[in-house]
């Protein structure tokens, strides 16, 4: 188990020099940099001022130098220092992650357990009427844009019912509210941004569960569960269940980074102040270290939530262990 | 079916709403004290206060916590920090009589030290304005009087422009001094002498501003505060004014559709007063040996449809332009410049008579690099429509559309470009801006200045008269003359002004009462019960 887990976090810090290098190569392509668009702002209105901040803001030295010092200085754990914000990126960036994370968590959870329950329901009612209804739910979720949907979502839950706010993660101003109250009024907030996310994946998670539990429920110890007289949901949640669930754990792991790409859209769509909005921003105004900042962080989340998805894989089909 | 402004409009009033002209605050009923306004805006500032300005989203914040010496109104000049100025007969040095009971917002008092540390060690370092940066030195006469001295003779309504203008906020000389201004601290928690304290910013989602008790102006702020919340995806700030999340949105918060829409409701104001009088230009790069021609720049303009701009491309929220000096501003505006008005025949004739003919029927005369600044939707339709209008003629665009930092670099740095449509701003002294697109000095690679490599002379010299011109009739004169020059000369044609609308709750008191009100300390707002 341990020599599995230093394999993975080896393979995982390689994983991550390579997002370095790719995200600074596609970065240094894009036209314009900082100093253009503090021009445009207002902020270096003569040219002097502009190669003054180039300058100091280290753009006219050559990329790969850049890339040196930038590597040498991720290695240092130091992601540089946002000129934009005021603040090192590294701060910025954990600024924004609690609710990125919350965000994926809040939408894996509801894609996984949506997904999870729908794909046995309609396994354990193949070809029914049931079953077609599933199948088609979750090509409507899976063929829906989650723009469109957050919005659809946000028009009647929030505007026609007055259910859950529009958008945010908390209510401003108001009356103090408690602990309790805090997380409650956040609950509310991660709703929609939730369903919106979680519902694609629901989706995806749906068709893989039924498919696997329809493989699983095929299989020899299943007959021979049933001809010892295992009763029904025995068989199902017992014995199938944990065999089929496997390839749910492996898409989870794949799916993060995927996740995070989705939660770009819908933290744009609900202002949910995560990093999603921080990259689009960030992007916008070529700010090059929050940029980079961003792609290594959330980079290393996918890395680690890969390991422990290996790592939960390991616990829940002990042949892993033994290979 | 061609829709036109008027139809817009009309249709808008048929709603039960439409773009409201702004009432005298004697049509309305008593102000009011009290209440919280929740303005939306698209994206969140960078920082609370940007030495030099910064755009829209730090000034929209920083305007309601800092306070320059004067404030605009169109153009006349009311005291902020200053309760009175007088110049000197040769128009070289200007002198501010502070308002004696102004404090900072930690309590310590505001003076004319505080005034000549922004004016050394500020304004003059970090403006684009040549104006402040011309500030030859500043100097405390007492406690509450100060002198600022320009390097040259310099008008005062010039002087005044520039000290109201949006590079000349105040910033606590005791916080400030010492430090480098554009990394210190306070930027994102300022200390100002405004109607309205910085409370909190939470990153990604709003920034809280509360009442300032100790204001100079007693009874001002009427509002308990202000909370300016950040809503990028524009259906979702439609859907905060229905659910009533929010009661203001400023720089034309959504699509026209949607604008249209909530009108019909009854509940909401907009209005096109209160926003910068911003306008869509093609600027036509004299670098280019054909657009050298001015025989060719002016078939371009032949070539434009500038109704169907307004019309279509801008939803009918623009109206026809002259010129960068915007019509807002009478004193200055010109508005019996040459217009070249829509006539694909005269354009085809002119580019004949450049020597730019057809190589044979239906075959493109010339071929043209199109590039569109794509931060406004009306920018991306414009650039479509003129790529197929110029086609109409002859002349082949190839349309290229980059992001913002993209658009910038091509178009005013590397001008990689032959054709731009992009936009611009006119303030109220043509010195601040409109004149820049033109004079040679302004060809340095600083964006919103000369993009397209015009250079007269006489238009430099005009100019140059026109920033040491102390009577303003000669002064309106020589602005209007280069108004004339660059009209026929057509470096730059100006499309269209574009409408910044304003869209508010009917709660909403005494909002867009001047042109950039926006960047106003919102003192005066109010709500109804």
């Amino acid at each position: 188990m341990l020599r599995l887990a230093l394999r993975r976090a080896a393979q995982g810090v390689v994983t991550i020099l390579a997002v370095i290098i790719l995200s600074f190569l596609l970065v240094s392509l894009a036209p314009g940099d900082l100093v253009d668009v503090l021009a445009a702002e207002g902020q270096a209105l003569n040219a002097e001022e502009m190669a003054r901040l180039r300058s100091l803001y280290g753009l006219d030295v050559p990329a790969p130098l850049r890339l040196w010092h930038y590597v040498s200085a991720a290695a240092r754990l130091d992601l540089g220092f946002s000129f934009r914000h005021g603040r090192p990126v590294a701060e910025v960036v954990l600024g924004r992650m609690p609710a990125s994370l919350l965000l994926m968590a809040a939408a894996l959870l509801v894609a996984a357990s949506l997904g999870i329950a729908a794909g046995v329901f309609a396994a354990r009612r193949v070809r029914s009427l049931w079953d077609g209804l599933v199948s088609a739910t979750a090509v409507l979720f899976f063929a829906t844009p989650s723009f469109w949907l957050g919005l659809m979502l946000m028009l009647v839950f929030s505007v026609q019912l007055g259910l859950t706010p529009i958008a945010g993660m908390m209510t401003i101003g108001g009356p103090p509210r408690g602990t309790l109250g805090q997380v409650l009024d956040v609950l509310r907030h991660l709703l929609l941004p939730a369903i919106c996310l979680g519902l694609f994946y629901a989706a995806i998670y749906a068709r893989v569960m039924r498919a696997a539990m329809l493989q699983v429920l095929q299989l020899d110890y299943i007959r021979t569960a049933r001809a010892k007289g295992a009763g029904e949901g025995r068989i199902v949640w017992r014995h199938a269940f944990w065999n089929a669930v496997l390839p749910i754990l492996t898409l989870l792991g794949i799916q993060l980074g995927h996740v995070f790409a989705g939660a770009v859209v819908v933290e744009a769509i609900f202002s949910w102040p995560g990093l999603g909005t921080l990259l689009v921003e960030a992007v916008e105004a070529r700010n090059f270290p929050v940029v980079m900042g961003v792609l290594i962080t959330s980079a290393a989340v996918v890395v680690l939530a890969n390991l422990l998805v290996d790592l939960l894989y390991a616990v829940v089909d002990p042949r892993v262990r033994l290979r | 079916m061609r829709v036109s402004r008027r139809d817009v409009i009309g249709s808008m009033a048929a709603l039960g709403g439409g773009i409201q002209p702004w009432r005298p605050a004697e049509a309305q009923p008593a102000p009011r004290r009290g209440g919280v306004v929740t303005v939306l805006y698209s994206t969140e500032t960078q920082t609370i206060f940007a030495p030099g300005g910064g755009g829209g989203n730090p000034l929209l914040v920083s305007t309601k916590i800092l306070e320059r010496l004067v404030r605009e109104d169109g153009e006349t000049f009311s005291g902020q920090l200053a309760e009175r100025w007088e110049s000197s007969a040769d128009g070289t040095s200007h002198v501010f009589h502070l308002r004696r009971n102004a404090t900072w917002h930690d309590d310590t008092p505001f003076t004319a030290a505080d005034v000549v540390f922004n004016a050394m060690e500020h304004w003059r370092v970090v403006a684009g304005n040549p104006t402040l940066r011309a500030i030859a030195g500043a100097e405390a006469i007492d406690a509450h009087t100060v002198r600022i001295t320009f390097g040259q003779p310099t008008p005062e309504s010039l002087a005044l422009a520039s000290l109201g203008g949006t590079e000349t906020q105040l910033i606590p000389r005791h916080l400030y001094a010492g430090t480098d201004i554009r990394t210190n601290p306070r930027n994102n928690a300022p200390i100002g002498t405004g109607p309205f304290r910085f409370r909190e910013w939470r990153r990604g989602s709003h920034v809280e501003l509360t009442r300032n008790d100790r204001y100079w102006d007693a009874g001002a702020p009427l509002l308990d505060g202000i909370v300016i919340r950040y809503l990028q995806d524009p259906q979702a700030r439609a859907a905060a004014f229905e659910a009533g999340e929010a009661q203001l949105g400023v720089g034309s918060p959504f699509p026209a559709a949607e604008m249209r829409r909530l009108m019909a409701t009854g509940r909401f104001d907009a209005t096109d007063r209160g926003g910068l009088q911003e306008f869509m230009v093609v600027e036509m790069n004299t670098r280019t040996p054909q657009l050298a021609d001015r025989r060719v720049r002016q078939a371009v303009a032949h070539a434009v449809d500038r109704a169907f701009v307004v019309d279509v491309a801008m939803n009918g929220f623009g109206r026809a332009a002259t010129g960068t000096v915007a019509d807002v501003y009478p004193r200055f505006h010109a508005a019996d410049v040459p217009v070249f008005r829509f006539d694909t025949a005269r354009a085809e004739a002119l580019l004949d008579q450049a020597g730019l003919r057809r190589p044979r029927r239906g075959a493109p005369r010339f071929e043209l690099r199109l590039v569109v600044a794509p931060w406004y939707a009306e920018n991306i339709r414009t650039g479509q429509y003129l790529q197929q209008a110029l086609e109409d003629v002859g002349i082949k665009a190839n349309i290229s559309m980059p992001d913002r930092a993209g658009a910038i670099r091509e178009i005013y740095q590397s001008y990689a470009f032959d054709l731009s449509v992009s936009n611009n701003v006119s303030y109220s002294d043509p010195l601040m801006r409109s004149t820049m697109l033109y004079t040679t000095e302004n060809i340095t690679g600083t964006p919103f200045r000369n993009a397209s490599g015009y250079s007269n002379p006489e238009v430099d010299r005009l100019v140059a008269d026109a920033a040491r011109e102390l009577d303003q009739a000669r002064r309106a004169a020589l602005l209007r003359r280069v108004q004339h020059i660059v009209a026929e000369d057509l470096p730059v044609l100006v499309l269209a002004y574009k409408q910044n609308m304003t869209f508010a709750h009917r709660r909403v008191q005494h909002h867009s009462a001047r042109p950039e009100w926006m960047y106003d300390s919102w003192k005066d707002l109010w709500l109804t019960g």
